[in-house]
C-alpha cells in the first residue's frame, strides 16, 4: 500500500473528525436551548460514554502510529513543530490506555490540558503552513515548518490531521465525563 | 402488586441508545471505499509515469555554510565549480569564465521559491539581465514526495527560460554553496570569486542593483 493511499485515507478520516466534531459542538451549544438537541445530546452521551476511554485511546495510539509511519518509513522529516505535537500526543497513547483499562474517572484532568496544548499546536503549524511569511522568509534546508508533505483535498495536512485526532480525544473525554457524572 | 412509579430519573434513562459500533464501524468501511476510489489506478501512474528528476553533477570547490550575508567569509573566495546537465540533459556548467553570475538555487516545494520562481522569470523574459552577466537556476532538494513535483513541470509552467542545472540525490550543489534555505541566491564576480550570498527572498530592485553592479562597464 502506497503513501499517497494511507495519506488519502488519513485525510479522509480527519475530515470526518472535523466534520463529526463540529456537529457535536452545534448540538452541545443548542442543547442548552432546545429539548430535541438535548435529547440527541443525551442520546450520544448515552450510546458512547461507556467506551468514550477507549475510544479516545485508540485515536491517540491510531495517531501515535501514523505519525511514526510518516516519520519512519515514508521518511518524512519532522519538523520543530511535528516534535511538539508529538510531545503532547505520545504520551496519551499511554497514559489513555491506563485510564480505560482503570476505568479512572478523573483521565480527563490529566489529558485535557496536553489535548488543548497539542490543538492549539497543531492550529499554529497549520497556520503557518497556509501563511508560510508569518513565520519564515525561506525554507530551512533541514526541516522547514512552513513546508508541507502532505496537501489533501485542498486543505488537510498532516497538522491538520493531528488536530482532528485531539478534538475527537477533546469530545471523547467530554463525553465519558459527562457519562459518568449522569452514571453517578 | 402495585405498578412503579415513574420518576424523573428513570424516565431521562429512556434515552434511545444509538447502535454507535454500527456507526462508527460504517463510517469506517465508507473511508475505506472512498479511499480506494479515490487512489484506484493514481499509484501505477505515480511510479511508473514519472521518473525521477535528479542530475548527476560534478563539483570542484566548496563554500562554508552561509550564516549572515553581512560577515560572509565566503565573499571573496573562489566559486565552486560545478559541470552538469538540465532536465533534457543539456550540459550546464557554472565555472570560472570570465563572466560575471547569478545564481538562483530553488526546490519545488518550498513555498518561498514558488513565489520568487514567477516574478524572476518575468524578469528575464522582459530582457533585464543586462549583457555579458548570466543567470542559471539550480534545482535542488528534489523530492517527489513533496508538493509541485515534478519540478521540470514547474519550472517550464512559470516560464523560467534560464539555463537549469539539476542537482543530484544529495543535493551536492547546493551544499557546495553552504545553501542554509531555500531560495538561494548566489552572486559570482567576473573573476569566479563570490560576490554575494543571500538567503531567502529578494525583490526585482533588488535583483537589478546586483545585476547593475556585475555588468561591464
Amino acid at each position: 500500500m502506497s503513501t499517497n493511499t494511507i495519506t488519502t485515507f488519513f485525510a479522509l478520516s480527519a475530515v470526518a473528525i472535523l466534520v463529526m466534531a463540529a456537529a457535536a459542538s452545534v448540538v452541545w451549544t443548542a442543547a442548552r436551548y432546545s429539548e430535541r438537541a438535548a435529547r440527541l445530546k443525551g442520546a450520544v452521551v448515552e450510546s458512547l460514554g461507556a467506551s468514550a476511554p477507549l475510544l479516545a485511546w485508540v485515536v491517540a495510539l491510531a495517531a501515535t502510529l501514523g505519525s511514526l509511519y510518516y516519520s519512519e518509513i515514508a521518511d518524512f522529516i519532522p519538523c520543530e513543530f511535528c516534535w511538539y505535537q508529538r510531545i503532547a500526543m505520545y504520551p496519551l497513547a499511554l497514559i489513555l490506555g491506563i485510564a480505560a483499562w482503570r476505568k479512572d474517572r478523573d483521565i480527563w484532568r490529566y489529558a485535557l490540558p496536553m489535548v488543548a496544548v497539542g490543538a492549539g499546536l497543531s492550529g499554529y503549524h497549520y497556520l503557518i503552513q497556509r501563511f508560510p511569511d508569518l513565520a519564515a522568509s525561506s525554507c530551512s534546508a533541514t526541516a522547514p515548518c512552513t513546508a508541507a508533505w502532505v496537501w489533501k483535498f485542498g486543505f488537510v495536512s498532516i497538522p491538520v490531521m493531528a488536530f482532528a485526532c485531539f478534538a475527537a480525544i477533546a469530545w471523547l473525554l467530554v463525553i465519558g465525563r459527562q457519562y459518568r457524572s449522569a452514571a453517578g | 402488586m402495585p405498578k412503579p412509579q415513574q420518576t424523573a430519573t428513570s424516565a431521562k434513562s429512556k434515552t434511545r441508545k444509538m447502535p454507535i459500533g454500527l456507526i462508527l464501524g460504517g463510517v469506517f468501511t465508507v473511508l475505506l471505499i472512498v479511499t480506494v476510489f479515490l487512489t484506484m489506478g493514481e499509484d501505477a501512474a505515480s511510479t511508473s509515469d514519472l521518473a525521477d528528476e535528479y542530475g548527476t553533477p560534478s563539483v570542484e570547490g566548496s563554500l562554508p555554510l552561509l550564516a549572515d550575508s553581512l560577515t560572509d567569509p565566503a565573499i571573496g573566495t573562489p566559486a565552486p565549480r560545478v559541470v552538469g546537465a538540465d532536465f533534457a540533459g543539456t550540459p550546464v556548467s557554472i565555472t570560472d569564465d570570465g563572466r560575471p553570475k547569478v545564481v538562483l538555487m530553488v526546490a519545488h516545494w518550498c513555498e518561498f521559491c514558488q513565489a520568487e520562481v514567477p516574478w524572476v522569470g518575468e524578469w528575464l523574459n522582459d530582457g533585464s539581465l543586462p549583457d555579458g552577466v548570466d543567470f542559471y537556476g539550480v534545482a535542488t532538494s528534489i523530492d517527489r514526495t513533496r508538493g509541485n513535483w515534478p519540478p521540470s513541470a514547474w519550472l517550464e509552467r512559470e516560464g523560467f527560460t534560464a539555463p537549469v542545472l539539476v542537482d543530484d540525490r544529495i543535493n551536492t550543489v547546493a551544499n557546495s554553496f553552504g545553501l542554509p534555505a531555500y531560495p538561494y541566491w548566489v552572486i559570482v564576480n567576473a573573476d569566479g570569486t563570490i560576490a554575494a550570498r543571500i538567503s531567502g527572498g529578494i525583490s526585482a530592485a533588488d535583483l537589478d542593483r546586483i545585476v547593475a553592479s556585475l555588468a561591464p562597464a
